[in-house]
């Protein structure tokens, strides 16, 4: 393929801009059909012609999606060896050397990543590697080169840690001779290989005996070595003083010999840098070797340079963030824990205060560190820290109140409850109350975060009284909500109304008078949809359960029956039927065994009905009793099949025209979903008068799809129900589904057998679906499709077979006796010939050619589905 | 715990979920609840396959740039403090190098640049092990610009590139204040002064010592400078933070080996500064489509009378557009910004001997609001904010300054010196004394207590 297209480099160039889409967009895979990408892509190494930008590209490709570009575990040496050829090349030649630096890249990466750390390649590529780094040591212009063969060497010593031990001295030595900036990689390969020596010791010795001896012998040398590193922290960029101090750690560690205070110099200067990573790093070793290292005095200039940070007008916010984190480490203080405290000076307690020049982020951080300067307030008399404490909430605050920004709330709410977690005295709840009214009233839609504040602080101290002292308030202020706000905001209302109600402490009566208003002007506030009903619903169901009928019988009843009867959405009064039926007829302890509280809309049906149904056996629900004898009759009325485009092809390009064999036919046949539409009708036959929360539910059979249970709140004696059941069969085979009922008569549930659900072989008979080859001519449709079947049973292994029977009528007779469901499927009739095309659902045919003779005639059958030759008597 | 990355897709729904760019209006309880305790830049973003943690995001120019920095793996903790995690910081400064190097693309061209972003991974974090984060290094690295090599030192990391031709250094003191001015009896005004020394210095003397001195012109009447930070190129410096009530302006001594490229030397602020250097009160009522406003500046006698530019900029947020304005000033001139959405009253090079200056308007505007992006959603009824703009030459307000004569080089050299001292406005805020104002307070009281103690 590239040979090709190297050729053509206009399509080369193509082929690379489809790549590089493809590459980001994602969906990386899709480049690599060809399992041999990589072979492919070593042939473009070779090729002079091709550009180093495009090599690089590729070579990119397969470092990261090496497995799907044909990288195998068996073909890795001959790839690796390839690569290492081309590798050559391009040095000799001394050109793209880019290309050459990514070829050792991807190698290494290769190698690691499909653990050929212990085999031959490996030591061929160590030793080219190990090459480049000993060769024109202080030339510059191989920098690249041997930085990247450092690189490389330090990822196979980090992946296998020991393996460039023995090549330590003569590294070392590099190291020490080497003076261009490269040095940092030197110097980051020669300490990997040492710490890696030094921590861990027992998985090299393994492999080479000599390490321990070694590090026992040369610990002067290991000592001169260290701080001559340390001596030269100056010359080294962030990255590369990191990992090289990163390793230094490990070794000071584990070797006892070397003082943690090698660091020291290093600290003491960039204590006062504006480099965050550099920071970092200090702040990093102070963790490790606290108290080791830095004197109480140096540790806290240390702090004091963090806290000055924090205010810092020159720095960004992002870093003042990260000075919050290394404050926050450095007290030992984890801001959702609330025991700790900051241990600074009075005075500086004010560096934590929120400035107006801090964004929000930076204000939330500060309030954060801010509540862990004082001890917990609870017990606190003069209340300054508790003023100090609000006054710093006041930024966010204002802004949340005159912008109501979501932002703004989200960081207003954390810092609240952050405060809260640590200081819950009384004094603060009373402002906190004082604050969420004024928000909610307005900003009504900052009720979810409010309502998620007053549950995070149950969650808190659950015995604190807090929890409902707010509620109240909110619910008070919800219930005397200005008509026409009620009705704006209703949904974020109906939410305090869902917990409050759950609430024995809170009255009810405001709440059902609130929702007597939503429900009686539903139209105009949300044209009477389903999910108003369903949440005034929910409130009403937690009322019920939580308050009882004794006080409020009449207006819950008023607002159900008003809902029942006038409510537009029919689900709705249904279920208002449910609960006027509840209340009117039983107890409260019934009504409490029934249902459950909500506490969220959208788990409403499954509480409110399911828990009474099959498959959902809700805690407390007596045992179900079985009926010998049925009280309900099933019986099924009508089936209509239909078939139609599958909803996942609907968007798809789904023409006939393409269709030209058998092949390509059954696939867009696969597109579509054929559904025996089935209407029942259910009734009682027999005592009691009614029976609640009815479930009729389906046993699984092996040729149709499960069907869905159907659900009935209550069933009257004298009344017929009609319900929709949608079939799907699997195979085209009659069958009878096993169908039972559950329902509830006086506070005990009950099971009973109905009339299976028969699909017969006549309810799966239909005329072909879709057109085949022609439009409107489904004679040649049926000609089309009786020759590719006929081609078919030829082939090994076919499912179509052909078959020929007679049957004892003249045509004519034979067509006046044949059933309704075979008539609908006649394609074309003569005097002679009389021709069906039979589709049997899913996606299987039954197509016949019935042709007179004197007294009898012929049916010639050809069929995918062999079994229908068994029934197709009875239609016939 | 691990888990396998997510598909690039899921996982830039998810960050962008997270980060709140999605769904931002709703109240999502598992994201917005009180109970998350925030660690930005730091992320945790939740995909199908599982929980990221921990993910650094950097916004730059509408552009999210990330990386997922590697936890390691001898930590007793699955989830460690973000302190014991080197690649946080330094993916953070990872980042803010590639913001760099891609900011002179547009972003609709950073994918076309992808090639260019590999070698740039490649050489700044090869196998995702970050070795250097500056972008001008980085670049020179990159593209193995030709340099010659020190004959007996070694060549830092960060200097891969010697400088060649003639022998300049350049140093420029920027102060800047900022400050914001309530003019409210229970809100105090807040206001900071600091500054940075930047430097480019070209020296064809390899790995050259530069030695400065932060000096001041008159000590006794200087405000000292505090709170110094420095470039990690420096080698020495006075850096001592002053102790509380120490007022002594003393010099700062500074050696350092400066890089080839520009740099900043070091940040400071000036800590002692009794008020702002252009007092203002801004008095504005706002009365149905009609403004009336006044503004008097008073010039600190402290501060040089001689501005490249002062202006003060009046938006009007929120409101419509300025349909016409009726303005005396006794200094300066008045005019409409292009968008007729702020007043700019243009003051002047120097103020008068007075050192006030007054401002008196009446601004009416059109009824139909015209929203911009740029509205204060704050700035609503009479909350309202003028800006202040301007810059003095060859002055700093603390009375910092380069002292060019105690310049050294190490080795010796002739060298051509550029010094620059300037006095800038960075953000300064005057509210509406009529309306409420962005700021959170301490009670004065308690301020004072704490002051005295």
């Amino acid at each position: 393929m590239y040979e090709l297209l190297i050729h053509k480099m206009s399509e080369w160039e193509d082929f690379l801009n489809k790549s590089r889409q493809i590459v980001s967009s994602g969906t990386c895979e899709k480049l690599f059909d060809d399992n041999y990408y990589v072979f492919d892509v070593i042939k473009l190494l070779y090729k002079e012609t091709a550009d180093e930008k495009t090599k690089l590209e590729q070579l990119v490709l397969i470092e990261e999606f090496s497995q799907q570009a044909g990288v195998q575990s068996s073909n890795i040496d001959q790839i690796v060896e390839s690569l290492l050829d081309v590798f050559h090349q391009l040095i000799k030649r001394g050109r793209d050397v880019n290309v050459s630096c990514q070829i050792l890249t991807t190698l290494t990466t290769i190698l690691v990543l499909y653990d050929q750390l212990e085999t031959e390649t490996c030591q061929s590529v160590v030793q080219t590697l190990l090459a480049i780094v000993c060769n024109g040591i202080n030339m510059t212009e191989n920098r690249p080169l041997r930085s990247t063969a450092c690189q490389c060497l330090l990822q196979l010593e980090d992946s296998k840690a020991g393996l460039l031990w023995k090549e330590k001295d003569s590294l070392i030595k590099l190291m020490r001779q080497e003076r261009t900036s490269v040095y940092e990689d030197y110097v980051m390969l020669v300490t990997q290989i040492l710490q890696n020596g030094i921590s861990a010791p027992d998985d090299i010795r393994s492999e080479d005996r000599e390490v321990d001896r070694v590090v026992a012998h040369d610990s002067s040398e290991y000592r001169q070595l260290v701080s001559q590193i340390m001596d030269n922290t100056s010359l080294f960029s962030q990255g590369g003083l990191w990992h090289i101090v990163l390793d230094l750690v490990n070794i000071v560690k584990n070797y006892h010999e070397i003082s943690a205070t090698i660091f020291k110099p290093m600290m003491l200067h960039h204590m006062s840098t504006f480099d965050t990573p550099l920071l970092h790093l200090v702040v990093f070793i102070q963790n490790e070797f606290e108290k080791e290292v830095l004197t109480d005095i140096e540790e806290r200039q240390l702090q004091n340079r963090i806290l000055a940070g924090l205010n810092h007008p020159s720095l960004t916010p992002a870093q003042r963030l990260f000075y919050c984190h290394w404050i926050e480490s450095l007290s030992n203080v984890q801001l959702d824990k609330h025991e700790s405290c900051i241990r600074i000076k009075d005075d500086q307690q004010l560096v934590f205060f929120p400035s107006a020049f801090d964004p929000i982020d930076c204000q939330l951080a500060k309030l954060a560190l801010l509540n862990f300067c004082f001890p917990s307030l609870v017990k606190e008399e003069n209340g300054q820290a508790a003023a100090m404490l609000l006054g710093g909430v006041g930024y966010l605050h204002k802004l949340v109140w005159h912008t109501g920004s979501q932002r703004a709330a989200k960081a207003l709410f954390r810092a609240l409850f952050s405060m809260y977690r640590r200081h819950c005295s009384k004094s603060f709840s009373q402002d906190i109350n004082r604050f969420l009214r004024g928000l909610i009233s307005g900003f009504p839609f900052f009720i979810p975060q409010a309502l998620d504040f007053i549950e995070s602080l149950r969650e808190m101290t659950p015995e604190s009284p807090v929890y409902l002292e707010i509620l109240q308030l909110l619910h008070q202020q919800v219930i005397n909500t200005p008509q026409q706000q009620a009705a704006q905001y209703c949904y974020f209302y109906l939410q305090v109304l869902k917990r409050a109600s759950l609430q024995s402490e809170i009255v009810p009566q405001g709440t059902v008078r609130f929702l007597s208003y939503l429900a009686e002007n539903s139209l105009s506030v949300d044209e009477g949809s389903w999910k108003l009903g369903i949440a005034i619903l929910s409130v009403c169901q937690n009322i019920l359960v939580c308050h009882g009928t004794r006080d409020l019988y009449v207006e819950m009843g008023d607002l159900l029956f008003y809902l029942m009867t006038h409510y537009r959405d029919t689900d709705i009064r249904d279920k208002a039927r449910f609960y006027y039926m509840l209340i009117t007829s039983a107890t409260d302890e019934k009504i409490c065994m029934i249902i459950q509280p909500t506490t969220d809309s959208h788990f409403f049906h499954t509480e409110a009905i399911s828990t009474l149904l099959p498959n959902n056996k809700a805690k407390g629900h007596s045992n179900v009793k079985e009926l010998e004898k049925s009280i309900l009759s099933l019986e099924k009325l009508k089936v209509q099949a239909e078939t139609y485009l599958d909803d996942q092809y609907q968007d798809a390009d789904n023409t006939s025209s393409s269709i030209c064999d058998l092949k390509t036919y059954y696939s867009v046949l696969k597109k579509y979903k054929t559904v025996l539409k089935t209407v029942h009708r259910l009734r009682m036959t027999g005592s009691p008068q009614e029976v609640l929360a009815l479930c009729v539910y389906f046993e699984e059979d092996p040729n149709c799809q499960p069907l869905k249970e159907i659900r009935f709140s209550k069933i009257d004696a004298q009344v017929n129900y009609e319900f929709d059941v949608d079939i799907v069969p699997k195979i085209p085979l009659s069958t009878r589904i096993v169908t039972r009922c559950e329902f509830v008569d006086d506070n005990q549930t009950f099971r009973c057998q109905l009339a299976d659900t028969a699909i017969s072989t006549e309810d799966l008979i239909m005329p072909l679906p879709i057109e085949i080859v022609s439009t409107g001519d489904r004679e040649k449709d049926f000609h089309t499709l009786w020759d590719w079947m006929e081609e078919d049973t030829k082939k090994d292994g076919s499912s179509c077979v052909e078959s020929v029977t007679t049957v004892q009528k003249s045509l004519e007779d034979f067509l006046s006796s044949v059933r309704p469901c075979l008539k609908c499927c006649q394609i074309s009739a003569s005097a002679k010939c009389v021709k069906y095309g039979i589709f049997l659902p899913p996606s299987y045919h039954l197509l016949m050619k019935v042709t007179s003779q004197r007294d009898y005639v012929v049916v010639r059958l050809m069929t995918d589905f062999y079994q229908s030759l068994l029934y197709i008597r009875e239609v016939v | 715990a691990y888990i396998s990355l997510p598909s690039p897709t899921e996982f830039s729904n998810a960050l962008l979920f997270e980060l709140g760019f999605k769904d931002e209006e709703k109240f999502i309880q598992s994201r917005d609840t009180c109970q998350k305790v925030e660690r930005k830049p730091v992320f945790e973003v939740t995909t199908p396959a599982g929980t990221v943690w921990p993910v650094v995001v950097v916004e730059q120019r509408g552009l999210l740039f990330c990386c997922l920095p590697l936890v390691p793996d001898n930590l007793t903790t699955s989830r460690p403090d973000l302190i014991q995690i080197p690649g946080v910081s330094l993916g953070f400064s990872l980042l803010c190098g590639l913001t760099d190097f891609l900011r002179q693309c547009p972003p609709s061209e950073v994918a076309q640049r992808s090639g260019d972003l590999h070698l740039y991974l490649n050489t700044a974090a090869p196998f995702g092990r970050i070795s250097d984060v500056n972008c001008d290094t980085v670049m020179a690295k990159m593209y193995n610009k030709p340099s010659y090599l020190p004959r007996a030192q070694k060549q830092p990391s960060w200097k891969p590139v010697l400088h060649k031709g003639k022998n300049i250094l350049y140093l420029a003191l920027t102060e800047n204040i900022r400050a914001i001015q309530f003019n409210k009896e229970n809100t105090a005004d807040t206001f900071d002064l600091y500054g940075s020394v930047s430097c480019k210095s070209d020296l064809e003397v390899a790995l050259s010592d530069v030695t400065i001195n932060l000096s001041y012109n008159s000590p006794e009447s200087a405000i000292p400078m505090d709170n110094l930070l420095i470039h990690p190129c420096v080698q020495s410096a006075d850096c001592s933070m002053l102790q509380r009530g120490e007022t002594k302006a003393a010099p700062r001594r500074i050696r350092f080996t400066p890089p080839t490229e520009m740099f900043t030397l070091c940040h400071y602020t000036a800590s002692g500064l009794k008020g702002p250097p252009i007092k203002a009160v801004y008095d504005m009522k706002m009365t149905d489509n009609r403004a009336s406003l006044t503004i008097q500046l008073t010039l600190s006698d402290k501060v040089k009378n001689a501005f490249e530019y002062c202006e003060m900029q009046i938006p009007f947020h929120n409101r419509g557009i300025i349909s016409s304005q009726d303005s005396s000033v006794s200094q300066g001139n008045t005019l409409i910004s292009p968008d007729k959405k702020i007043l700019v009253w243009n003051i002047g090079q120097k103020f008068p001997k007075s050192l006030n200056a007054n401002l008196e308007a009446t601004v009416v505007f059109t009824d139909a609001k015209s929203p911009s992006s740029f509205d204060d959603p704050f700035c609503t009824d009479q909350n309202a904010y003028a800006q202040l703009f301007f810059k003095i030459p060859d002055f700093t307000h603390s009375g910092c300054c380069i002292d060019s004569k105690s310049i050294q080089v190490s080795p010796s050299t002739k060298f051509k010196l550029n010094t620059v001292h300037e006095y800038l406005s960075a953000e300064y805020k005057i509210w509406n004394c009529n309306g409420d104002v962005l700021s959170s307070s301490v009670p004065k009281a308690l301020l004072k207590q704490m002051a005295d103690m």
